[in-house]
């Protein structure tokens, strides 16, 4: 290969490596004007319902429930995936059955999404109220 | 606070020790941080495999942790008490500096922090975190009968591999409590460590300079950090993938054939395998592209004992994989709703096809990059290859190549013969199994712009590659 060629693509070469760590290192920081925040560690969404949940989770063990059923009342037509699998995550290891899914569970576990006041339901009966729009209930024989 | 980190570091700690010690055993070429980076993937892949065998087997957490804790106790201590000689390194030229380690080390702190950011941001994790990986774990740790409770309910991809749950269930079994730093603390484990295999392993492979900038490209993938963050298993997929198909291009070159580096490659690739599904399909390309370089580069017998040795380092991986498989889990959804007729509509639908390579053309910009370096890193390569046509198959970057080709392709038939609706099924996924092919991806780019190695056979003798680095490796950086 002629000299000239070699050194003009060993020049292309470099320059193309250095644009390549540039436009890297560009990317690198895009992200972090958007993701900071001060102070860290603060309460979240998350850790709220964790809160909320605390006395579902301790009944729930108390009566040794293994699986219950799970119900929406007073919230969108779709309940959110993500918001059922943060509630199941959340009491695990008991398994938290969509009513939809499967439709005739014992025990069932009723949210009132909006009001988040506990009242009774013409198909269930109301075993306890849970607090912050939770109850726990059981099918009629 | 700082007492549960020290206990989650602890959990991580035994494991890492045991690769660290593991490492110089079955591979002497291994120094400082690649020993470590390597070490501590390979150690934290057979603690997980071993507590997910046995959950399999016994089904109960508080035995899984007490036989993996103590087979890694007892193999600590007879490392420990047989030592053996270290050999003599042959790569000499690894010890040459690049002035490009600065950009990176800039590029790893700008990726550090943004990382702890998202990481703080997203405790719980995203998605499939919150809905699969964590939520798994947490049936694992508190439930006495997991497998009788994990399939219960409508738990997204039941017939998933519970590597990764094992691993974060085990480090919730020392902490004594099931918080969210565990999980965090695992996240973050494998992000880094896919980052320091992949630049450690390339030392070995191309220039000190080239290194750092395939390490600079890969930081700068925000998707990637992004991930790792929200605590996805693709993080852990593409260490795995990274370390197994690296650690057999290093295996292309070293001078002595002895097999442990294939050792270590197949316990890794059954490490994927044991993460996600498309981890079996990995495994099973790995293997064919291995197979099939042996046969172009005629070396029958070698690829034979390397296949034996990948296969012996595999066993642990594969046999938690079958026992669980087996004994577990549900029929995967898209093999069981499978039916001739149906894929034979598919694949005599143009449309279908189009939709697939639209899909694929869509997600060019996975990286999720404000600026993409992809046309520069292809602009690269051509140039290169116009100063020194380099095809020949005892390159190096032929097994990333072939793996990435053969990956897509798969990626392409599972997309075709899938019973889901298609333009949803990739915009949901296909981002997220590239990044799994990333870190090999740049690193088979960084081996065909400037590889250390030659690829001829006559080189593979310690003086030509003392040679062969000294005129080239500081000459021909790009």
């Amino acid at each position: 290969m002629p000299l000239l060629i070699r050194t003009l693509t060993k020049a292309v070469s470099h320059l193309l490596a250095g644009i390549l760590v540039v436009l890297s290192l560009w990317n690198a920081r895009t992200f972090l004007p958007v993701v900071y925040h001060w102070p860290v560690s603060t309460e979240d969404g998350w850790r709220g319902l964790r809160n909320e949940l605390a006395k579902t989770n301790s009944e729930l063990r108390r009566l040794a429930i293994e699986r219950l059923g799970f119900r929406v009342v007073e919230g969108p037509a779709e309940f959110d995936n993500y918001d059922y699998f943060r509630i199941q995550n959340l009491l695990s290891p008991t398994a938290l059955i969509r009513e939809s899914d499967h439709p005739k569970e014992q025990y069932m576990l009723v949210q009132f999404l909006m009001t988040k006041q506990v009242r009774p339901l013409s198909d269930l009966v109301l075993v306890e109220d849970l607090g912050d729009g939770f109850g726990l209930y059981r099918t009629k024989q | 606070m700082i007492l549960s980190i020290l206990r989650y570091a602890l959990s991580l700690l035994l494991p890492v020790l045991a690769g660290w010690l593991f490492i110089p055993r079955v591979w002497t070429g291994a120094k400082g941080i690649l020993r470590l980076a390597v070490g501590a993937v390979i150690g934290v892949g057979y603690s997980g495999a071993a507590y997910f065998m046995v959950l399999c087997i016994l089904g109960n957490s508080k035995w899984s942790i007490v036989a993996s804790e103590g087979l890694q106790f007892a193999a600590i201590v007879l490392m420990l008490l047989v030592r053996r000689p270290a050999a003599p390194v042959p790569h000499s030229s690894l010890r040459s500096r690049s002035l490009l380690v600065w950009p990176f080390l800039v590029s790893a702190l700008l990726t550090l922090t943004t990382f702890f950011f998202v990481l703080d941001w997203e405790a719980l994790g995203g998605f499939d975190s919150t809905a699969m990986w964590n939520m798994k774990a947490r049936f694992i740790y508190l439930s006495a009968s997991p497998f009788s409770q994990l399939f219960d309910f409508c738990s997204a991809h039941p017939d998933y591999p519970l590597l990764l749950p094992s691993i974060i269930s085990r480090t919730w079994q020392y902490a004594g409590f099931d918080s969210t730093q565990g999980p965090q603390f695992v996240a973050s484990f494998f992000t880094v460590a896919a980052a320091a295999v992949t630049v450690s392993c390339l030392r070995h492979l191309t220039t000190a300079a080239q290194t750092w900038v395939a390490g600079c490209i890969l930081l700068g993938t925000p998707f990637l950090l992004g991930l790792g963050a929200l605590q996805y298993a693709d993080i852990v997929m593409a260490c795995f993938i990274s370390a197994s198909v690296l650690l057999l291009c290093i295996h292309d070159t070293t001078l002595q054939r002895r097999f442990g580096l294939p050792l270590l490659a197949g316990a890794a690739a059954s490490f994927a395998a044991c993460t996600k599904n498309e981890g079996i399909m990995f495994f099973v390309v790995l293997v064919s592209v291995r197979i099939v370089l042996g046969l172009l580069r005629r070396t029958f017998a070698d690829s034979g004992r390397e296949l034996l040795s990948f296969a012996a380092g595999a066993s642990t991986g594969l046999a938690a994989l079958f026992f669980f498989k087996f004994l577990h889990s549900p029929p995967n959804e898209i093999v069981h709703s499978a039916a001739l007729t149906t894929m034979l509509e598919h694949i005599l639908n143009p449309n279908l096809h189009i939709i697939i390579l639209k899909g694929f053309r869509d997600n060019h910009r996975f990286g999720e990059w404000t600026i993409n370096p992809m046309p520069w890193m292809a602009a690269h390569m051509v140039v290169s290859w116009i100063r020194e046509p380099r095809f020949g198959t005892e390159r190096t970057w032929w097994t990333p190549a072939l793996v990435l080709a053969g990956m897509l392709g798969g990626y392409y038939m599972v997309y075709l013969l899938s019973p889901y609706e298609p333009n949803d099924y990739i915009h949901g996924s296909f981002s997220r199994l590239l990044l799994q092919l990333w870190p090999m991806a740049v690193a088979g780019y960084a081996m065909i712009v400037a590889p250390l190695h030659d690829g001829s056979t006559e080189s593979k003798t310690p003086a030509a590659i003392f040679q062969y680095t000294g005129e080239h490796g500081q000459q021909s950086q790009f």
